[in-house]
């Protein structure tokens, strides 16, 4: 009997869910209207759990999906255009070049700061994540001059810039008091209980910023850049077999590798540093604002066996306090995720006897404090059992559910080629939970038509656009061969066909496409095209000849604005 | 923190990185070391692991294999590059082409 009203008290509250879900989802339609500050902050999504209804989700495409390709192009399906915004080398500002790489794009409506949306009108920030000494500027082996190490420095860190739509419903690069770079040689500050430590050897300023991958956006109006690969730059690159970029003694590896905050919307800002987001290989930071207020930082460490970590912040979230609201990233708590068992592992010097027992092989501690633990975070998840996973990329939260998805794109150690999106369900749907639940939501291989998730974004009716990484030597060869080039993909979340990958686009020969990003309204989706000809080993025969055309040029990275959506809440 | 990793997953993260920093070797490199490896398994008593790598195998695996002087060398030179990456990148605890 007990049993019985254990499974109709089960059922009922099942029921009572998913009504209290679908009334939030007719909220959720009318949120789309909402200042995207609002929205975000609201977000107290239903305890929908996996497999539940979303409601208010599309679950057909806007699209008719294209079949995958090897054309040396950004395919597109019928009705839908792009316009090259910026490419390598174009200027953002006079004598200021956009950077090489390009990957995450955060859209900052130019109205923002006033409590506007625009969707014609707005900052991109984006991402450069590594340079290509080759196609750049024709290395071929050897010690580096000052001027080519000063150039790689130039190409990396991130561009901000204005961009306009016109009457004629094309998008442009404009001319801006905002528009600037940030690089490798940018004044950074730490902040956080790193700043100023014996790790980081003292510092609380910095020089540079590097190897930023993917990122995201703060209910605040700012911009995260991720750094990643940060451990290639220290490299030599004298030797006739270099070993990394071989940049100078002057790039310090602990300086890097962290969550990295910018406001574009102010000129003279410096970049902060968040030290208590922990150092890692980070991909990228799905920020999301909790019932209760607290701004929770969602983590990939896109390593082999790398960890998915959770920032909760010790402040809350003040509506209309932009000024509180930019210093929510200096402190707060750093989880790593124990998916074995459903759990948050708190990496806290203090409250973990693990860490402070942890040594290393000659009987030292491996950590000496709370800075240690942060500054490598990985070694700080293993030793508290944290769970090494398929290589975490994107992160992003549901906007209706609340569930996390987690892009593992591949993991050759585990015998898996093809990755897989997992979503992970707090317990109560509380966001700071120390508890969870988890499951699969796609997986990659020929039965989905996609391999190597990657990059994701979200649109507000809870549809999931993923994109690809296969690696540029292994595109469209072997096991490879079904998905054609790296690609974008639609993934509604909800219904008989959730999961069902539907092909948006398929990218140039040997890119990735990164950083998704829609307007506000749903109109314009912005895209980068990365790496376009990488495996190029010789000037002048270069694999790819994108966005130019031209047999003589090197192939370009850029940035793109896709048009031809009908926007939120409208059909094609 | 090192965990053990095997040959065929140094060689594959290596070449992640050679392609961003000097893709014009990664061609040459890619066809010798996957020759390397795929003797390292076929081999009855050789550890496939990174850390059984050492000169002394590259000259065992020459030998067996038939390599020409100039193969030889360039199996070495990409071993040698290999071993130092994996040891700057943490994987391993020292390099024996130090």
């Amino acid at each position: 009997m007990s049993s019985r009203n254990s499974l109709w008290h089960r059922l009922l509250q099942s029921r009572i869910s998913r009504r209290d879900a679908l009334r939030g989802g007719a909220a959720a339609a009318g949120a789309a209207l909402l200042p995207l500050e609002l929205r975000m902050a609201e977000a107290a999504p239903a305890d929908a759990g996996p497999g539940s209804p979303a409601p208010g989700a599309s679950q057909r495409p806007p699209f008719k999906p294209i079949t995958p390709t090897t054309r040396d192009e950004l395919v597109l399906p019928e009705g839908y255009r792009y316009d090259l915004i910026r490419a390598w080398g174009d200027e953002i500002a006079p004598g200021v070049p956009f950077g090489y790489n390009n990957d995450y794009i955060g859209y900052f409506p130019i109205d923002g700061p006033e409590g506007g949306r625009s969707s014609t009108d707005g900052l991109l920030w984006v991402n450069h994540e590594n340079p290509n000494p080759l196609l750049m500027y024709g290395y071929r082996g050897g010690p580096k001059t000052p001027e080519q190490i000063r150039m790689e420095r130039n190409a990396v860190g991130g561009s901000i810039f204005r961009v306009q739509r016109g009457r004629d419903g094309r998008w442009r690069f404009v001319r801006d008091r905002h528009n600037r770079r940030v690089t490798g040689s940018t004044r950074c500050r730490l902040t956080g209980p790193a700043a100023g430590s014996p790790g980081v050897f003292g510092a609380t300023e910095v020089v540079g910023s590097v190897a930023n991958c993917s990122g995201g956006v703060t209910p605040w109006g700012t911009a995260l850049s991720c750094e990643e690969n940060f451990q290639d730059y220290a490299l030599p690159a004298h030797t006739e077999l270099g070993l990394g970029y071989g940049w100078d003694r002057t790039y310090i590896p602990e300086h890097m590798g962290w969550v990295v905050e910018h406001d574009p919307y102010d000129p003279g800002h410096v970049p902060l540093k968040r030290t208590a987001m922990g150092r890692f290989r980070h991909e990228n930071v799905a920020l999301h604002i909790s019932r209760e207020g607290h701004a929770i930082g969602y983590m990939g460490d896109d390593l082999r066996d790398g960890c998915v970590y959770k920032f909760v912040s010790d402040g809350t979230y003040q509506p209309g306090n932009r000024e509180a609201n930019l210093r929510l990233l200096e402190t707060g708590k750093l989880y790593a995720a124990d998916f074995g068992r459903g759990r948050w592992l708190l990496l806290d010097y203090d409250a973990q006897p693990r860490l402070r027992d942890a040594r290393r092989a000659d009987g030292t501690p491996l950590f000496r404090g709370q800075a240690d633990v942060l500054l490598d975070a990985h070694a700080a998840a293993i030793t508290l059992g944290g769970t090494p996973t398929d290589r975490p990329e994107d992160l992003e939260v549901h906007p209706l559910t609340g569930h996390v998805y987690v892009d593992l794109t591949n993991n050759s150690r585990h015998g898996n080629f093809h990755g897989q999106i997992i979503r992970i369900r707090e317990a109560d749907g509380r966001h700071e939970a120390t508890e969870f639940q988890w499951d699969f939501f796609a997986v990659g291989g020929p039965q989905s038509g996609f391999s190597s998730p990657d990059n994701a974004v979200f649109d507000p009716l809870g549809n999931l656009w993923m994109a690809t990484d296969v690696s540029s030597g292994s595109i469209a060869k072997g096991i490879y061969s079904f998905q054609g080039n790296n690609s974008l993909f639609f993934l509604p979340t909800e219904g008989p066909d959730a999961g069902r990958a539907y092909q948006f686009a398929s990218g140039p020969v040997e890119c990735e496409l990164t950083g998704p990003i829609w307007t506000p309204d749903g109109t314009t989706l912005f895209l980068a095209v990365q790496h376009p000809g990488e495996e190029t080993t010789e000037l002048g025969r270069f694999t790819s000849h994108w966005p130019h055309g031209r047999a003589d040029r090197a192939p370009l990275p850029g940035v793109v604005a896709i048009t031809g959506f009908p926007g939120w809440g409208r059909r094609r | 923190m090192r965990e053990a990793i095997t040959v065929d997953e140094a060689i594959e993260d290596y070449l992640h990185g050679v392609v961003r920093v000097r893709p014009w070797t990664k061609k040459r490199e890619e066809e010798l070391l996957h020759a390397f490896c795929d003797w390292m398994y076929a081999t009855p008593g050789v550890d496939p692991q990174l850390a059984a790598v050492s000169p002394e195998l590259a000259a065992r695996y020459a030998a067996e294999a038939g390599l020409e002087a100039t193969e030889a060398e360039a199996l070495l030179a990409a071993l040698r590059s290999l071993s130092l990456w994996a040891c700057a990148q943490g994987v391993v605890e020292a390099s024996p082409f130090a």
